[in-house]
């Protein structure tokens, strides 16, 4: 089982993913609506992949991102933002996150990039 | 080309004069010109904008001013490439004040400069370009502001 | 992915021939070394069994000597001792070698050591010592009481022992020198055999030495062959391509092998070994090229998935310039990562695509798409006028503009004499502006309303403003710019209408309706000076944006026709009027019920011949000219102090209207509130030789007189009486 966690501050994209995740053996253990919240759940579930908002109240996606790989380096985490944000998502990259989706997304849009970011090898 | 644009060429003109002289230069009232009308003086810089809009953005002066903005830096020796000189180096800072502000919309060329007429055609053709009067002292020099979509 | 497969198995066998081969040239010459050890060590060994048979001879003869002597002695009574030592020695060492030498064994070497000699099984070293040992037996048994006896037996035997010596000595030494030469035989015998192997072994070794060379020399070969097609195919599909191919280390700098298309794609040569970042730069602008720093920086992270940040990547559709912007292209980058056989390291391969045809095509189907819409606007806001009316308006409209930037250029090629020149300027083209906006409102042109409007608000900030600098009128300039140009836009619109007008109607005045309300411009046919309800619109549109009710009356206009710029300008006149009764005049219906009025106000429009030409009067029954209102208006304007104004008395202050810049509404509309009007109404007047003046009771009505001097060439025109 692979187990996803859905970060973002916005009730409506978490309620959207969480309905359109579809991909097989992968199931959501937690949804969080800023960083500190993606922390506590991060250390409760340790899960494998995290969809990661970047604009967020009470830290906010870059220190999350820091955060989440602090706690476990090889979490695969996709960053889930508006192109206007390209500069902070390419920051978050470098710190880490391993993609990036743009919003507003299909459902395929996402499930593809979900099934990308589990196949993907980092060697 | 909005406000803002010829704004900018405008103060980087004048703010040329007044950091090497402390006098400062007074822009005129701004009138439009035609393509088939001929506005220019002794000494033209160029500098060629590509981009949203192409066409060219000149500063053109008489002798006579050239001449004094050589005296005021010290500069005994007037002749036509000390001039020309000095309107490269005005062209010069149109175009880096310009490639800074305007840098992620146009592209702009590196200057060149023209002694008496030019052969080429300096005003664009489909619609009517800017002129921006500058006055230094007691010249009277121009600002060209010559683009279209 | 095929052939690299098959490069990968023809390496291992490559190497298993390899390995072969260097295994079978070490067993070779290690069994060479081996065999080399081994026989040389027999031929140690036999070595010393040459010697010891070559001192065999020599004891043989010594064995004799020493007999002799012993007899020699024992027969003179010499010393006895001596000899006998020297005879059991001899004896010894002799019996013992011949033992060694028949059965294998120990025995005692040249240097008195022991040394071991192994049994002589050499055929003809064998009958050598057989026959010695013939010979031998009987010669030790009668040796033994001469070595081991008492002097008397000693005695007694050794005649007979020397007897048997003189008789055989010569058989020992003819054997031990046969024995001799069989082991010398025997040595160079096997001294013949290593050298043989050694030849034999050197000759393998040599021979599997050139297989090994001549494998490697084809194998090198068929791999050059297999990396120069791979090599060709690689070159041909560079030089064929149509994408610009290239990839890029680390480091961002370009490699050596790249796409003939990437040279026509960038208009230059010789990538190998440049900066990419540094190549894009000379082409895009500056913030793009950052953003692609940035970009191109996470791309070389591995733990990025660079499918997954496509959507990030600046270069997707990008417009470069090349040759200092005379040339643009559209460009589209595509990023791909090629990795290295171990997956550790790997490159970017870079694909441009040169897409300025499709973009372009894009962009036209996008303008004419946005063209086509702003046309169908322009249109609808022209439509409702008669092309002639609007071809006038569009004469008049471009006179304006250009008078206006001809005031501009006046000003601007003057150098600055005086402070408040700019201040002249703005007041010097306000009205032609004014009156342009004026005219568009009559014939409700909407889109130059409102540009004559911003362009109007524009002025008055500037005017307001303390301190005019000649930059500050750029907006001003950038603003005339945009108007000529609707000026001309419409103009070709008008013409395509009329164009399109002719081509569906080619007798447009044969209907009398046409020859009534489209004249030609150039015609000699006076036109009307305004049709009635030309006016009863305008009255109408100004009351419904003040949320006013009005209705206009008009009469003796009907022949009232004038020509030419004299016309244009009574024209003006009235529009400022009309507008003026209708905002300034004319209450809101609540305060006007309050009054005890109508709700909605009326605005009388009256054209009569006189005495010496004609007069026109406007009057409106709203509230009137208020000497108190416009003395707070002179007071906000700043011109005159407050006590300056308390001295005036109503007249002085009515005279007021006719000041520039002064304006009783609330707020600045497109119909009123710029304080001025009545001032061009005045001058407009005057340019004609005609005379305005005006009447008001506060609360009830106000009227405006024109009168004209019958000498404007338009006499001929008459007033009809209403």
């Amino acid at each position: 089982m692979i187990k996803l966690l859905i970060v973002d501050d916005s009730n409506i994209i978490r309620r959207k993913i969480e309905r359109s995740v579809s991909v097989a053996g992968l199931t959501i253990v937690g949804t969080a609506a800023n960083g500190v919240e993606a922390v506590k759940m991060f250390k409760q579930h340790t899960p494998d992949l995290v969809t990661m908002d970047l604009t967020m109240p009470e830290m906010d996606g870059l220190e999350a991102v820091t955060a989440l790989l602090a706690l476990k380096s090889d979490t695969r985490i996709l960053v889930v933002s508006a192109l206007a944000d390209k500069t902070t998502a390419i920051e978050a990259i470098r710190r880490g996150a391993r993609g990036f989706l743009c919003k507003p997304f299909t459902d395929k849009e996402l499930n593809d990039a979900l099934v990308e970011l589990l196949e993907f090898d980092v060697r | 080309m909005n406000e803002q644009h010829l704004k900018i060429f405008v103060d980087s003109a004048t703010h040329y004069f007044k950091h090497l002289s402390n006098e400062p230069a007074a822009v005129q009232v701004p009138y439009l010109i035609d393509h088939d009308e001929s506005l220019i003086y002794d000494y033209t810089g160029v500098i060629g904008i590509a981009g949203l809009y192409k066409g060219n953005v000149y500063f053109s002066a008489p002798e006579g001013m050239m001449r004094y903005l050589l005296t005021t830096q010290g500069e005994n020796k007037h002749t036509p490439e000390h001039c020309l000189d000095v309107v490269g180096e005005i062209a010069n800072t149109l175009a880096g004040n310009a490639r800074r502000e305007l840098g992620s919309e146009f592209l702009i060329s590196v200057p060149f400069k023209i002694a008496g007429k030019p052969d080429m055609m300096l005003l664009a053709k489909k619609s009517r370009s800017y002129a921006i009067p500058i006055q230094w002292r007691f010249y009277m020099a121009v600002l060209v502001v010559s683009v279209e979509e | 992915m095929k052939t690299s497969t098959a490069h990968a198995r023809s390496g291992l066998s490559k190497y298993r021939t390899i390995v072969v081969s260097i295994a079978l040239f070490i067993v070779f010459d290690l069994g060479v070394l081996v065999m080399n050890f081994y026989i040389s060590s027999q031929i140690t060994k036999d070595a010393i069994g040459v010697n010891l048979a070559g001192r065999q001879r020599m004891l043989s003869q010594r064995t004799a000597k020493t007999l002799l002597q012993l007899q020699n002695a024992t027969q003179n009574s010499g010393d006895v001792e001596k000899p006998l030592e020297e005879l059991r020695k001899t004896f010894n060492l002799f019996d013992g070698t011949l033992r060694s030498f028949n059965e294998g064994g120990q025995a005692v070497g040249g240097d008195g050591k022991p040394v071991i000699l192994e049994r002589v099984d050499d055929p003809a070293g064998r009958a050598a010592i057989e026959k010695a040992f013939a010979v031998w037996t009987p010669y030790r048994e009668k040796l033994q009481p001469v070595l081991t006896g008492d002097v008397p037996a000693r005695v007694a035997a050794l005649p007979d022992v020397v007897s048997y010596a003189l008789a055989n000595n010569v058989q020992i030494l003819d054997q031990m020198n046969f024995l001799t030469t069989a082991l010398e035989h025997m040595a160079s015998a096997k001294a013949d055999r290593l050298r043989l192997i050694q030849v034999g072994g050197i000759t393998l070794a040599l021979m599997n030495f050139f297989v090994i060379l001549f494998h490697f020399i084809r194998q090198l070969r068929e791999s050059d062959a297999m990396a120069e097609a791979a090599r060709r195919e690689t070159q041909d599909i560079l030089e064929s391509v149509s994408e610009g191919l290239m990839l890029l280390d680390r480091d961002l700098k370009i490699g050596d092998q790249y796409s003939r298309s990437l040279e026509t794609i960038f208009n230059r040569q010789n990538f190998g070994g440049c900066s990419f970042p540094e190549m894009l730069r000379e082409v895009v602008p500056e913030k793009i090229y950052k953003e692609a720093s940035d970009y191109l920086d996470i791309l070389f992270k591995e733990h990025v998935n660079i499918k997954l940040v496509a959507s990030l990547n600046p270069l997707g559709k990008v417009h470069a310039y090349f040759d200092y912007g005379q040339q643009s292209k559209y460009l589209a980058f595509q990023f791909s990562r090629v990795h290295n056989k171990d997956r550790k390291l790997f490159h970017l391969l870079v694909t441009v695509k040169d897409i300025t045809a499709q973009v372009m095509l894009e962009n036209e189907l996008e303008q004419s798409q946005k063209q086509a819409e702003e046309k169908v606007n322009m249109m609808l806001g022209i439509l409702h006028v008669e092309p002639p009316v609007l071809r006038e308006f569009l004469d008049r409209a471009d006179r304006s503009l250009r008078e206006v930037n001809d005031t501009l250029k006046r000003y601007g090629s003057k150098r600055r004499a005086r402070d408040d020149q700019y201040g002249q300027v703005l007041q010097d083209i306000f009205p032609i502006v004014h009156t342009l906006k004026g005219e568009a409102a009559l014939l409700e042109l909407a889109l130059f309303v409102d540009k004559a409007h911003a362009f109007e608000d524009t002025i008055s900030e500037l005017r307001g403003r303390a301190n005019v600098s000649g930059d500050d009128l750029l907006s001003l300039t950038v603003k005339l710019d945009k108007l000529m140009s609707d000026v001309q836009a419409v103009r070709e619109m008008v013409e395509r209408i009329t164009s399109l007008k002719e081509t569906f109607d080619p007798a447009p005045a044969t209907t009398e309706a046409a020859s009534v309300k489209l004249p030609k411009v150039a015609s000699v046919a006076p036109a009307p000076l305004l049709a009635s309800d030309e006016f009863q619109r305008l009255a109408q549109k100004l009351a419904d944006d003040q949320g006013k009710q009005v209705s206009l009356a008009a009469h003796g206009f009907e022949t009232l026709a004038l020509v030419g710029e004299a016309a244009a300008t009574l024209r003006d006149a009235l529009v400022q009027l009309v507008r003026n009764a209708v905002v300034h005049g004319i209450e809101v219906p609540q305060e006007r019920t309050r009054a005890g009025k109508a709700a909605a106000g009326t605005v009388r429009l009256h054209a009569k011949a006189a005495a010496d030409g004609y007069e026109i009067i406007c009057h409106d029954d709203g509230r009137g000219l208020d000497a108190e209102r416009l003395r707070a208006a002179a007071l906000k304007s700043g011109r005159w102090s407050a006590e300056e104004l308390s001295g005036w008395d109503e007249h002085r202050l009515r005279g007021l209207v006719f000041e520039s810049g002064l304006s009783t509404a609330e707020a600045v509309t497109t119909a009123a509130g710029r304080g001025v009007g009545m001032d061009v109404v005045k001058r407009k007047v005057e340019a004609l030789g005609g005379h305005l003046a005006f009447a008001t009771q506060p609360g009830h009505y106000c009227a405006w007189r024109i009168t004209l001097p019958g000498v404007l060439g338009l006499d001929q025109l008459g007033f009809k009486a209403a």
